[in-house]
């Protein structure tokens, strides 16, 4: 796994880049560390990396002009800030946790964990997606997606007004970011169970899920089971 | 804009006098010693004018008696024509005329405030009423009191030819003297009148009374200028002015005292026409203050004593109705007086100016009255609703001092917790802490010096918290602090060179800190360290100094960010301390950011 580590205090980003390396061992195939906005940039236009650690004050500039930059990547980010007062904001752009300053190893520990477990459940979801289209950001609210389709690495963003925008995580890693009320219907689709009418069952184990605005969308068969539950418990 | 200081007084007495010329010139006396009575229209008239005569013969008092060639002339006139003072016996005599018959069922009385010592009334010749007892073949006098009531017969009031005799004697005192005209009507009447005057002038005594006991006793509760003490002093002697007066018709006294009593209440008088004009001149902060309350004190002097020395045959007593003139001229003086103040004062848009000109042209009406329709509590009155409008009128200007001072107690606490709150910020102590945890894994003594440093920091931030200035070289002291703190946070190198500032050099608190801070947010990305300047330069009463910095600056790519907290938390402590005299500018200079504090040292 290659991580980056964005932190402007030395000590910090050292002791930082020290504890990663003793808990992921040898699963943290390369660390780096820059310690500013453009050095960051500079190196995530060259290499690919799989986790970016970051803090939210970052010489003074907003730091969530450039979460909404780093969260357009295809990698995750864990903020690792003592802002502890902008958390929640973090989680509406779609990092995977919040580490607060100071923080021992044990701590650190956990947030490695939610790479396979997903962001923590008591927090609210993201709210925005960033979307980088033609070099510049742009944050399109979850709200507006109708349904998301995986297509490779990427996502496709289907939206209420028509068209169709490429998200750069994976459809596993939006998964995980994703408030509760989204699901994974299907291997390649995740949709918001809240905008779904009802359940068609075709022969052969075949089914599709209706969405309110007419949208048919496939659901695998492993899946119809948990998905009728989760229509029929769900409030009117 | 300041209106010409003596242009007041001269304005002030040029109208004064023209317009009381006119009116004394209009006032002359009715030469006329017969009076027609008619109770039905005039319950009550008054007998102003007499004809009199020195001496004593019992013919005197016979109706038939003819006293055409007797002096005509008006109560209210000492005695003063004898060698002896003005002792001895004199005869007033009255025609009266009643047209038609008087209702049967009420009597008629004829009332005498006061005739020093002693006097007798009579009726076509005979004897009403007696008071006290006059001195005469050789057996003493006996003094009478005050406030004497005579009824008069109902068989003497039929229609027809009446003659009034008043003899008054006069024995002891300095000199004989029927203070105020008589009333003759029914009894009811005379005595209704009486008690509503007696009631208006009590009442008003207890307003003035309440008025100098509240004054003082706010006096005494804090620290007040001068303006309220002179207050509360003008209430008191008006209501002893008031009460002394009362007090004599309701208890009747010996007239023996008369001239004392006049004497004793000459003081709360004395009082009363020098403070009110006084109290305008420290109301409304007028320049020269002390000259004019001498100057005034002086006039109401010349104007109260004179009286006074011809009452005890000091100086001639024909001067008398000059100086009765004056007293009454002064009086119009001193009213039309305050109202040009508080006038001028409502043209200035001064505070409280308005009800104090309310009170002012309600205290001329009311003497004004009392001169012109001879209503004695009319001037009472005017001088009560001046009284409440004024103490209205400080009442609202002391709850405005409360608020301001409460105001400003409110603004240093939040300026205080502003500091605090924008200098002691979670994420700065978090942060340091995290570091202070790195150093220690790395080296331990490097983890030591930061929290000493970030110790003292936070210990000179907690002792600036509650001042408004703050010299400058301890203001330095924490920004080298800063400085070091920041510097083994960021494991890089900030040094800061400077001026040496007198202790006379005042800031106030943080302004410099906040600046650096700004410059090590901004400025120094990617490199190993900084350098700080500061410079001061004082020249012609004002005081420049620089922050440089070989950093960057607030603006990245030539594009100047909005103006930060920082930076508004530095303009406002600069506007708070030093007000409309300070001025910040910055800018980019010699590979650096240069910002700049401009201070005009007057205002320190």
């Amino acid at each position: 796994m290659d991580i980056l580590i964005v932190e402007d205090e030395a000590p910090a980003a050292r002791r930082l880049e020290r504890m990663t390396a003793e808990v992921l061992g040898a699963a943290a195939t390369s660390l780096t560390i820059r310690n500013s906005l453009a050095g960051a940039e500079a190196y995530l236009g060259d290499h690919c990396v799989n986790l970016v650690l970051l803090d939210l004050n970052l010489n003074g500039a907003d730091g969530f002009e450039l979460l909404s930059r780093l969260a357009a990547g295809s990698f995750h980010t864990i903020v690792v800030s003592a802002s502890v007062d902008q958390a929640l904001r973090a989680f509406e752009y779609g990092v995977l946790d919040f580490v607060p300053k100071p923080y021992d190893r044990h701590r650190l520990a956990k947030a490695f964990d939610r790479l396979h477990a997903g962001r923590p459940a008591e927090t609210p979801g993201m709210r925005v997606l960033s979307v980088k289209s033609m070099g510049a950001v742009r944050l399109v609210p979850v709200e507006t997606v109708r349904f998301f389709k995986g297509a490779d690495d990427y996502v496709e963003l289907h939206l209420t007004n028509g068209s169709i925008e490429l998200y750069g995580k994976s459809l596993e890693a939006l998964c995980q970011l994703l408030p509760p009320r989204y699901y994974r219907i299907h291997k390649s689709y995740i949709v918001d169970l809240a905008a779904a009418q009802r359940i068609h069952v075709f022969g052969g184990g075949k089914y599709e899920l209706e969405m309110r605005d007419g949208a048919r969308l496939p659901v695998s068969r492993t899946q119809y089971r948990a998905i009728l539950d989760k229509l029929e418990h769900a409030p009117a | 804009m300041r209106t010409p200081f003596p242009l007041h007084y001269i304005l002030n007495i040029v109208i004064v006098c023209g317009i009381y010329g006119i009116w004394e010139c209009r006032a002359q006396p009715v030469d006329s010693t017969a009076v027609y009575l008619f109770p039905h229209e005039t319950p009550v008239t008054y007998l102003a004018f007499w004809k009199t005569r020195r001496g004593d013969d019992p013919l005197w008092r016979s109706p038939v008696y003819d006293d055409s060639r007797w002096t005509v002339g008006a109560v209210g006139t000492l005695w003063a024509r004898d060698v002896a003072h003005g002792t001895g016996i004199e005869w007033y005599r009255q025609t009266i005329f009643i047209p038609e018959p008087i209702d049967s069922l009420r009597p008629c009385a004829l009332f005498c405030r006061a005739a020093v010592c002693a006097s007798e009334l009579y009726w076509d010749g005979i004897l009403i009423s007696q008071n006290g007892r006059i001195a005469r073949d050789a057996s003493p006098e006996i003094p009478g009191t005050s406030a004497a009531l005579a009824i008069v017969p109902r068989r003497l009031t039929l229609p027809g030819r009446h003659v009034v005799a008043l003899c008054v004697g006069n024995a002891r005192t300095f000199s004989g003297l029927v203070e105020a005209p008589l009333q003759i009507g029914y009894l009811d009447e005379i005595l209704g009148r009486m008690h509503r005057t007696q009631t208006v002038l009590l009442l008003c005594a207890g307003v003035f009374l309440i008025a100098a006991l509240f004054h003082f006793a706010v006096m005494l509760g804090r620290t007040r200028g001068p303006a309220y003490a002179l207050f509360g002093i003008l209430c008191l002697s008006s209501a002893l002015y008031l009460l002394i007066g009362a007090l004599v018709n309701y208890f009747p006294t010996s007239l023996s005292w008369y001239y004392a009593l006049a004497l004793i209440n000459d003081l709360p008088w004395f009082c009363m026409m020098v403070l009110l004009p006084v109290f305008f001149l420290f109301e409304f902060e007028l320049p020269l203050r002390l000259q004019s309350s001498a100057l005034i004190a002086a006039v109401a002097l010349a104007c109260i004593v004179p009286p006074r020395l011809i009452m005890f045959n000091l100086l001639p007593v024909a001067w008398l109705p000059v100086f009765e003139s004056l007293n009454r001229f002064y009086m119009y003086a001193i009213t039309l007086f305050s109202a040009t103040i508080s006038f001028v004062n409502v043209v200035r848009k001064k505070q409280g100016s308005l009800l104090a000109l309310a009170g002012c042209i309600a205290l001329f009406a009311g003497v004004f009255v009392s001169f012109q329709r001879g209503v004695e509590y009319a001037w009472a009155l005017g001088f009560c609703a001046l009284i409440a409008l004024l103490t209205l009128s400080l009442s609202r200007q002391m709850a405005q001092q409360n608020r301001k001072r409460q105001e400003s107690e409110l603004r240093s606490a939040r300026l205080e917790l502003e500091l605090l709150k924008k200098h002691i910020q979670p994420h700065f102590l978090l942060n340091s802490l995290n570091s202070i945890i790195a150093w220690l894994e790395e080296n331990p003594a490097t983890a030591v010096r930061l929290v000493q440093a970030l110790a003292e920091e936070l210990r000179l931030i907690l002792q600036f918290s509650k001042e408004n200035l703050v010299p400058v070289s301890e203001e330095l002291r924490l920004c080298r602090l800063h400085l070091e703190v920041m510097g083994l946070r960021q494991d890089r190198t900030y040094s800061l060179q400077a001026d040496p500032a007198p202790q006379t050099d005042l800031v106030p608190p943080l302004v410099f800190h906040t600046l650096v801070e700004n410059a090590l947010t901004h400025g120094f990305a990617g490199k190993q360290g900084g350098a700080f300047v500061f410079r001061r330069e004082a020249s012609g009463g004002r005081i420049c100094y620089t922050l440089f910095n070989d950093g960057g600056s607030g603006d990245r790519d030539g594009v100047p960010q909005r103006e930060g907290t920082g930076i508004r938390y530095v303009k406002t402590r600069l506007e708070e301390a030093f007000p409309g005299a300070w001025r910040l500018s910055g800018g980019p200079a010699d590979d650096g950011w240069e910002t700049r504090i401009d201070l005009l040292t007057g205002a320190i």
